[in-house]
């Protein structure tokens, strides 16, 4: 919990633990769900339940955990969004504490395709009804159709989402000399406005027993 | 509540041969009939999908659902006539192979009577253990014929 009092090289702490984990078990998760689809569906369902609980914890930790993971933190309004648009192709490092003001919009889209993907999926039911989420049983058949095909719609929005995603690290890489990637590994940036205040411990255990208690209950169905 | 709808499905499927049988030379009532057909077979397989989930599955609604399917599969013949391919221009997933390749899709319909034959037989013993195992093979079958002659969504 404690603070170096003078920023140590390469950079002070910009995203903690919990948040590394969420996003590099995130692409490995998305990875498994993406090339098990249609392949190995028990793989494609149990990574996907995963997918479910690290955006749980997401949601909990962007209200509740570290100063830089916070929503209120990072989400800012239009005026601000523009203003930064303005300063985005200085060839300059930002400095932001945290995700800047227009990258913070594509982690609020991706976060919430996904959330609605994974839903979605739950009720979906493929044509011949043998491969089905675990809560197609609530919805009837035309229903899970229409669900199998929103969540493959949605599949392909994610897509284009992450190729932006990518594309705007790549430029932050490139153009701006901002590698925001060694940030998202170590945790630690030299960009950073202000450092990091961690989340709680308390606050850490609650979001992990949400978000497993979530995807598990998902998981059976509903039928606990 | 199933068997409502799937007595409402069975008298519009019937309602629909009875209606392509009049009027024969209608490509569009064949092709209806067809995709209406499947779809009702779709219906009553994932009811014996959510049943099966329960932690009690009903027997009977199992065996009904199945002796459906079955009726299904011995019907699947009459529903590819002559010229109701996708060549008419209508909005279908059966790919022209049906019509090009008559022997290999008559034996993925004979693999889907047969196994959803075994079904009906576990249903109507009650053996839900049985019925998990031949839901699977069934299932099978399903995907047997649709991977060669369905075409793939978009
Ligand atoms: C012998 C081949 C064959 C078998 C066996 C078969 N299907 Fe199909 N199925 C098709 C074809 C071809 C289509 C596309 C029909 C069209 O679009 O004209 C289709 C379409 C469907 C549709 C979509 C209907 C619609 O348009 O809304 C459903 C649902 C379906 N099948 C369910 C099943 C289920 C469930 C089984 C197994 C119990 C099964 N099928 C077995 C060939 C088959
Ligand atoms: C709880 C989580 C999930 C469940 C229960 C689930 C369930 C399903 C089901 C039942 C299908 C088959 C639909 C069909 O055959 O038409 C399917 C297909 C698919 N899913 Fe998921 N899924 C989940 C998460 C995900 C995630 C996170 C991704 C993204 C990476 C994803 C990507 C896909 C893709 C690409 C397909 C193929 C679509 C198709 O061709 O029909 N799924 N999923
Ligand atoms: C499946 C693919 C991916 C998805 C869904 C994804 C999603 C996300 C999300 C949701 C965030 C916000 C993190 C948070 O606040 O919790 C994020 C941040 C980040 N991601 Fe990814 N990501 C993916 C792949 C990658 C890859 C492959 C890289 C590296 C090459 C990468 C690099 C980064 C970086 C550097 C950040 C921090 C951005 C910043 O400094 O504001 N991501 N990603």
């Amino acid at each position: 919990m404690s603070q170096p009092t003078t920023p140590r090289v390469p950079g002070v702490a910009l995203w903690d633990l919990p948040t590394r984990i969420f996003h590099w078990a995130l692409v490995v998760l998305i990875l498994v769900a993406w090339f098990s689809a249609e392949e190995n569906m028990l793989l494609h369902r149990w990574s996907g339940y995963g997918v479910l609980g690290l955006l749980v914890f997401r949601l909990w930790w962007g209200v509740a955990g570290g100063s830089t993971a916070r929503f209120a933190s990072f989400l800012t309004g239009p005026s601000a969004t523009l203003a930064y648009l303005k300063t985005v192709g200085e060839r300059s490092p930002s400095h932001a504490a945290g995700h800047n003001p227009v990258g913070a919009w594509s982690v609020v889209a991706m976060i919430a395709v996904m959330l609605a993907l994974t839903v979605l999926g739950l009720f979906a039911g493929d044509i011949d009804g043998v491969e089905s989420g675990p809560l197609s049983y609530m919805v009837d058949f035309d229903t899970s159709r229409l669900c199998a095909e929103w969540h493959e719609l949605l599949f392909r929005v994610l897509q284009g989402l992450v190729v932006l995603h990518l594309l705007a690290v790549a430029y932050y890489w490139a153009w701006k000399r901002q590698n925001l990637i060694g940030a998202m590994i170590t945790g630690k940036s030299a960009f950073a406005a202000e450092p990091l205040r961690r989340g709680r411990l308390w606050s850490l255990l609650v979001g992990l027993i949400l978000a497993v208690g979530v995807a598990w209950a998902a998981a059976k169905g509903l039928r606990l | 509540m199933p068997e409502k709808t799937s007595v409402a499905g069975i008298a519009l499927v019937l309602a629909l041969t009875a209606g392509a049988a009049v009027a024969a030379t209608s490509v569009e009532k064949a092709v209806a009939l067809r995709q209406a057909g499947y779809k009702e077979m779709g219906k009553s397989f994932k009811a014996i999908n959510d049943e099966l989930k329960k932690d009690a599955p009903d027997t009977k609604l199992i065996a009904a659902e199945a002796k459906k399917v079955h009726g299904f599969s011995l019907a699947i013949p009459k529903w590819f006539p002559k010229d109701s391919g996708p060549e008419t221009g209508i909005k279908m997933r059966a790919k022209a192979d049906i019509w090009a390749e008559p022997a290999k899709f008559a034996d993925a319909t004979k693999a889907l009577q047969v196994e959803s034959q075994k079904l009906r037989v576990a249903a109507g013993k009650g053996d839900i253990e049985a019925v998990k195992v031949q839901f699977k093979a069934t299932g099978g079958a399903c995907g047997g014929c649709h991977k060669p002659f369905r075409a793939e969504e978009k």
